[in-house]
């Protein structure tokens, strides 16, 4: 694709693209806005990208700070302001022509995204993951390094699968969850669960949001 | 000096460990979780309580406590640390109703053929409940003291006050650690410790916290009674201001660290009246505590889509703070099978000393 791109964020992910540049699409031009840190979108960040063309597109590349949400603010924020976003995905990975990928997605290198697998707007899918066959990424979401995501599973929205992590075959994953402890999961995985080597058992949070998972009466 | 009234053995022995169970936490009002997270019909939170199993359930709107085990074979009726689901036993399924009663029995004439005398008996043993504002409190005694001689009106109102604020949601986490509930109790009444143990995490947050200051306790009578255990402080805190406080309700108006403690084993605290934390020492074993660490901010004036990061975070925060007590305080558990001396407190120590002594006439039985 030709023409201007303008990326902007920081994190790894942010300077793999920098650094991947031109390989990633040779015929467009980029243009980097780089930020201190996570917490500079506190500040106005938009007035940066004022020397860009009209209509230029624009790609968000913050890493999962706070459970994507610092990504997603400066998404939602520029798609207020009227910008129009891409998808990139890296020279190296493989994504089937059956799968759906939305808007300010990446698919970094070595990654497979097997046939009728869908990921949502604002998810990335780090060095060599696999998103297997059929299988739903929703907004907002991170896979690591490594990780996969088994066929026809289900990862809801704001999740973060981390590196190492696999995600067995129809496994469903509620909303807001971060698993980050290497291994294989196999059971559903509710709602605003947090796995992390920090705590030895599963934290979660309780409160009004939520119908429980699997304590239907 | 005063040397602790309080052998090793208190910390590892299981006969010790047994009287605890049976005159502290099967006697006094012991904590069990929020309020505001039982809000819906048949919402419902589980604990162990004196080694025995414990459901709070939403009856009809009422917040009311049983044994949480199945009249038929003593299965848990209830599994999960906290959720939403009639009173039913998933082993035979046996159904209650609100009063604690067997309401239905499948194939009960054809399997069971109880007596009418024997059907009668078939029930949950009640335990009495209170809440003070968002918190809820059970006590398992037959006939239980009145809440009020455990707590003072003046505690509990500013319990009732600050928990008014509590968010609608909650983290919860269970942390299992390798000590005695009572090292973990001293270790919160012993503010000292602090520069030394979290010189990083935690003493940044709190200007004008030294050894020496802290040392500076002003005389107070010896305690006396149960009730002169529990109390509230308050000091400055560094706070690091977010952009979701100007969201939330808070509690107070100034950047104070609120410190209470409630005996036997709560340790609650609030961050300048945004974030709420109420760490539970809750004994498993002699040598086994599980921390429960329940989370949360301030109250929404309008929606946060972040907040089950923001709860996460300060929750991954206040971990990594109680890892560096958990580190030195299990290395402590593992010492005292080898020695046989006792702490030598000092004057600003008088917290432990007052807790140690009433501790002591509890499990013997004469209070």
């Amino acid at each position: 694709m030709s023409g201007e791109l303008w990326l902007i964020g920081c994190g790894d992910i942010f300077e793999t693209i920098a650094a991947a540049w031109p390989a990633i699409e040779p015929d467009t031009v980029l243009h980097v806005v780089r930020l201190e840190s996570p917490a500079a979108i506190a500040t106005p960040f938009e007035e940066r990208l004022a020397a860009a063309s009209p209509q230029p597109r624009v790609f968000a590349a913050l890493d999962q700070s706070a459970l994507n949400f610092a990504r997603f603010d400066v998404y939602a924020r520029l798609r207020l302001g009227g910008r129009r976003f891409c998808t990139l995905i890296h020279p190296s990975a493989i994504v089937d022509a059956t799968a759906k990928l939305g808007e300010n997605v990446w698919i970094g290198a070595g990654a497979v995204i097997e046939a009728r697998s869908s990921i949502g707007h604002n998810t990335f899918v780090g060095t060599r993951a696999l998103v297997l066959g059929a299988a739903e990424l929703a907004a907002h979401g991170w896979v690591g390094a490594a990780a996969s995501v088994g066929a026809r599973a289900k990862i809801g929205t704001h999740c973060v699968i981390g590196a190492d992590v696999r995600i067995g075959a129809g496994v469903e994953v509620g909303r807001f969850s971060s698993i980050e402890r290497p291994g294989h999961y196999a059971e559903p995985i509710a709602e605003r669960t947090y796995i992390d080597a920090l705590f030895e058992l599963p934290v979660r949070i309780y409160g009004s949001a939520r119908k429980q998972a699997g304590t239907a009466g | 000096m005063s040397e602790s009234i309080l052998s090793p053995e208190h910390y590892f022995d299981a006969g010790i460990f047994r009287a605890e169970q049976q005159h502290i936490y099967r006697k006094l009002w012991i904590f069990a979780g929020i309020k505001q997270l039982l809000a819906e019909p048949d919402a419902f939170l589980t604990r162990t309580i004196g080694g025995v199993p414990v459901v709070i359930q939403n009856c009809g709107g009422e917040l009311r406590a049983f044994e949480n085990r199945c009249a038929h074979r003593q299965m848990p009726l209830q599994f999960e640390d906290y959720g939403q689901r009639r009173l039913a036993c998933r082993y035979h399924g046996w159904v209650y109703g609100d009063d604690g009663t067997v309401r239905s029995i499948p194939q009960e004439d054809a399997l069971y053929r109880y007596s009418a005398a024997e059907r009668g008996q078939l029930c949950l043993q009640r335990f009495a409940l209170r809440t003070v504002g968002n918190f809820v409190f059970v006590n398992l005694a037959a006939s239980p003291a009145p809440l009020e001689t455990q707590f003072t009106p003046e505690l509990l109102a500013e319990l009732e006050a600050i928990s008014a604020h509590f968010s609608n949601d909650a983290a919860f986490a269970r942390i299992p650690a390798r000590y005695n509930w009572k090292l973990n109790w001293e270790n919160v009444l012993d503010t000292n410790h602090v520069p030394y143990v979290h010189p990083r995490s935690f003493l940044p947050l709190l200007p004008g916290m030294t050894a020496a200051a802290d040392a500076a306790v002003p005389a107070r009578p010896p305690a006396t009674d149960v009730s002169d255990l529990s109390f509230s402080t308050r000091s400055t805190y560094k706070l690091d201001a977010q952009a979701w406080h100007a969201m939330v309700e808070r509690f107070g108006d100034t950047d104070n660290y609120y410190n209470f403690y409630l005996y036997p084993n709560i340790n609650f605290i609030s961050l300048a009246g945004y974030v709420f934390l109420i760490q539970q020492f809750d004994p498993v074993a002699p040598e086994r505590t599980d921390v429960l660490f329940t989370l949360m901010v301030a109250r929404e004036r309008k929606r946060i889509p972040a907040l089950p990061a923001i709860l996460w975070g300060h929750m991954k925060g206040e971990k990594r703070v109680l890892d560096e007590d958990i580190i030195l305080l299990e290395r402590l558990q593992q010492s005292l099978h080898t020695q046989d001396t006792r702490a030598r407190h000092g004057v600003y120590e008088s917290r432990l000393v007052d807790s140690a002594r009433i501790y002591a006439r509890q499990i013997a039985g004469a209070a």
